[in-house]
């Protein structure tokens, strides 16, 4: 029967996935295109006494003086070898770079997501349940304030009151040479990451509940004699999830790309600060094999928040 | 019985003895940097974040004293310019790498000739040791150096990015990325262990053949935030971070751990006049001498100075240092020209605004990179509208800055702040220099004459209080013309542990091996 059930979603899912292709190539190609209207990079390698012509060597050397499409094909066909060609900077291989920043920025927004969703969750149920209380007042003025609060402000304030006032956290880092546990420094970075998604989630899971609870299944529920707490996990918070974990998904993108000023402020070596550095330096190898990255990681993250809405809802089916 | 009596004692003693060991804990500096290493490889690179923390690990075969700027030996023990274009130069014995590796005059030639054999692609600094033409082994510790010409500046051009001397062996061994992935040289510290992205660990190199740094473990963490820092230098994160903002000295010194010390860079802002109009422009007021002086009579370079923190920054109307700097007369050293009269008054003979280029001066600008940048350029504008000028200011965020206004686009004025890391005056003469002019897109696009010839001998003349001279005649010269205006030299603050003592050197270079501690 399970099975039966698979067959037609594996077909959805093989399209998913081959839909990914021409997507990624388009990436390639914004990308590509969008990283040469933003300037020489060249200019940026050099010293100032280079004369026009040094600079000119050095822009032959690279292969920046070939026309644009040239570069581009010859970028794609290195690419699709997994070879996203060497860091202008360190001469290291960019894809080399990316692989060692990826797991860092995921540890963040792993982190983040996690404290996101144990924070959001009670927040957004409780609030919806004491519906125009002053603690619905409360909650719901804390989701509109945090919202506002701009990522870098927020970090450092938490550096200055938990760190340096209060000595509760270290001030940045990852702890490889502090000889502080891990966790202690993951703290404060994924606690100002999950912020937004905080903020996000305990509006949306209080409107989806307030909505959901006018329901007459739930009535019924009720009606039935069934406990408080059953009622709200197993009819209320179960239908009000839909919405909530669209969100949630398209908020994984954003917690990859949004630590990028997290990154900068707690001095944490993921992609975000890697992506920053580069986007400076012009160096185009890192930003390609990062972007490409990056989109990689929205596409699969967005299939797999639709394949779950089957899980959650099991009228939906894909074919 | 006779062996619990003598039990008693030896434990006391090894209890004492343990005592004073854990005692002796290791000396740690933690260094706050903006920037990690992005390649142990000495000549791959340019970006000043590595060479500081490289320069700990290699030794180069000479250095410029970082206080006096003379040029020292480092691997180089002597040295001896046997005609125009060829020096001998006797290399130190008993010197090994960190890997056990002994130096001798292979790894010194090895180290020059795989620069100047390569190719752009690999080594950014190809074209800056095309002054070498060759390096001959003359025995296992001594080399001579053969010159594509006459060189006045070879000693400075010798200890320039890139100088530090690798193990032939060890490349031989693991190759060029090898060697980019982990340094191994002669210096004053051995790499341990690093992360590109947040740290390196060094350990004394106990065998230095220098004396063994008071320094156990040299730890650089990377801290891209100035806030950040600045919080862990608060929390004991770090000992020490270079470029302190003076909005912060008060927090730093109400800490008794942590002291500062101000020192005078080598780095001076200063203003680029244009004497021609760049493509697409049709005129230029700063074309006009009397435009030039009337800027240069407006600025009140004092209130510059107090908008950078004040401190040991210092009146200047050269970019030192320079060897021949005590030949430099003081008429261009300490003196503030500002005098708003006179550039009223100048403005008035000559009928401005109704000159050519007229009557707006553009100054362009950027932020970021140098203490109060933006409001520095802010603040000339203000005082040029002052006396009457027309200013449009023109900020731009840095890389943007560089690639359209900075190699020769720019119009007017242009803030700009020039070191000289040579210790040489070849870097200087070079901003004046119009036959690297017609190749350099000079932000001055400045022709002389009289000046060009003063180059000219200046950078050939291998007599060095003849050169002096010239160096002298050529200052001059350029500060009465006015290519440039430039403003004071920079002074910059560092935090560090109050129980050290520590010189930091002008050119910002973070050259651990003399910090000292005093208990």
């Amino acid at each position: 029967m399970r099975g039966g059930a698979l067959r037609p979603m594996s077909g959805y899912i093989a399209r998913r996935v081959l839909q990914i292709i021409p997507v990624l190539f388009g990436v390639t190609l914004i990308v590509f295109l969008m990283i040469r209207l933003k300037g020489d990079p060249v200019q940026q390698l050099v010293p100032d006494w280079y004369s026009e012509e040094q600079i000119q060597e050095v822009r032959v050397a690279y292969g920046f003086d070939r026309p644009i499409h040239v570069q581009y094909v010859s970028f794609l066909s290195r690419a699709v070898r997994g070879d996203f060609g060497r860091s202008f900077h360190n001469r290291q291989p960019a894809w080399d770079m990316i692989k060692k920043a990826i797991p860092r920025t995921a540890q963040l927004a792993l982190a983040a997501f996690v404290l996101g969703v144990v924070i959001a969750f009670p927040l957004g149920i409780i609030s919806a349940l004491r519906r125009n209380t002053i603690l619905d007042l409360a909650v719901t003025g804390f989701a509109v304030w945090g919202r506002s609060l701009p990522n870098f402000w927020l970090g450092i304030m938490l550096i200055l009151v938990f760190a340096v006032t209060l000595r509760w956290f270290p001030v940045s880092g990852t702890g490889a040479i502090s000889g502080q546990p891990f966790l202690k420094h993951l703290f404060l970075p994924a606690f100002t990451l999950s912020m937004g998604l905080i903020t996000t989630l305990t509006r949306l899971i209080r409107s989806a509940v307030l909505e959901v609870i006018r329901e007459d299944y739930v009535t019924t529920a009720r009606a039935k004699g069934l406990r408080e707490r059953v009622t709200i996990v197993r009819h209320v918070l179960r239908n009000a999830l839909i919405p909530v974990v669209t969100v949630m998904g398209l908020q994984i993108a954003w917690l990859m790309g949004g630590s990028v000023i997290i990154e900068q402020v707690f001095a944490w070596p993921g992609m975000g600060r890697l992506m920053l550095q580069a986007i400076y330096a012009r160096d185009n190898s890192v930003v390609q094999a990062g972007l490409l990255v990056t989109s990689l990681i929205i596409m699969v993250s967005n299939l797999v928040v639709d394949l779950l809405y089957t899980v959650l809802d099991p009228r939906i089916r894909y074919s | 019985m006779q062996r619990n009596k003598l039990l008693v004692p030896v434990v006391l003693l090894a209890t004492l003895l343990m005592g004073f060991v854990l005692g002796q804990e290791a000396r740690r500096i933690v260094v706050a940097q903006g920037e990690g290493v992005e390649n142990w490889d000495p000549p791959a690179g340019w970006d000043t974040a590595s060479e500081w923390i490289e320069m700990n690990v290699y030794d180069c075969l000479v250095y410029p004293d970082r206080e006096t700027g003379e040029m020292i030996g480092w691997l180089a023990e002597s040295w001896e310019n046997l005609s125009d274009t060829l020096w001998r130069i006797n290399l130190r014995q008993g010197v090994n790498f960190h890997n056990g590796d002994p130096f001798t005059a292979e790894d010194a030639k090895f180290s020059i000739d795989r620069i100047i054999s390569a190719d752009r692609e690999k080594f950014i600094v190809f074209n800056q040791w095309q002054f070498v033409k060759e390096v001959r082994i003359v025995d296992d510790y001594t080399i001579e150096i053969e010159t594509t010409g006459p060189d006045p500046s070879f000693l400075s051009e010798l200890s320039g990015t890139g100088c530090g001397v690798v193990s032939k062996k060890y490349v031989e061994e693991v190759g060029d990325d090898g060697l980019a992935n982990f340094g191994v040289g002669t210096g004053p510290f051995k790499l341990v262990e690093y992360d590109r992205e947040s740290f390196v660990v060094l350990e004394a190199n106990e065998a230095y053949w220098g004396g063994k740094p008071d320094i156990d473990e040299l730890v650089f963490r990377v801290i891209p935030e100035v806030s950040t820092r600045l919080a862990e230098l608060l929390t004991g994160g770090v000992d020490n971070a270079p470029g302190i903002l003076p909005q912060d000295w008060d927090r730093i010194e109400s800490d008794e751990r942590l002291k500062l010390v101000q020192y005078l860079t080598d780095r001076v802002y200063g203003l680029s006049l244009a004497q021609t109009p760049p493509p697409g422009v049709e005129a230029v007021a700063t074309s006009i001498p009397e435009i030039r002086e009337a800027i240069d009579y407006a600025i009140d370079r004092d209130e510059l100075i107090e908008l950078a923190g004040g401190g040991t920054s210092t009146l200047t109307r050269l970019t030192p240092p320079i060897p021949c700097w005590d030949r430099v007369e003081p008429a261009l050293y300490g003196v503030n020209p500002y005098n708003p009269e006179m550039a009223r008054q100048i403005l008035a003979d000559i009928g401005y605004p109704d000159v050519a280029g007229g009557p707006t001066i553009t100054l362009h600008g950027t932020f970021g990179q140098y203490i109060a940048q933006k409001e520095i350029a802010e603040t000339i504008a203000a005082m040029l509208e002052e006396v009457g000028f027309e200013v449009e200011l023109d900020i731009r965020e840095f890389s943007n800055f560089r690639e359209t206004v900075y190699r020769g686009n720019n119009e007017e004025l242009m803030l700009q702040s020039l070191g000289n890391f040579t210790t040489d005056p070849w870097l200087f003469i070079l901003n004046y220099d119009s036959r690297f002019g017609e190749r350099l897109p000079t932000r001055t696009r400045f022709s002389n004459e009289e000046v060009d010839t003063l180059a000219k001998q200046a950078n050939v003349e291998m007599d060095p209080n003849r050169r002096c001279e010239i160096i002298n005649e050529f200052a001059h010269k350029v500060a009465d013309l006015r290519p440039t205006i430039e403003l004071f030299q920079m002074a910059d603050t560092v935090a560090m542990p109050s129980n050290v003592e520590w010189t930091p050197p002008s050119d910002g270079m973070l050259l651990f091996v003399n910090l000292r501690f005093t208990n």
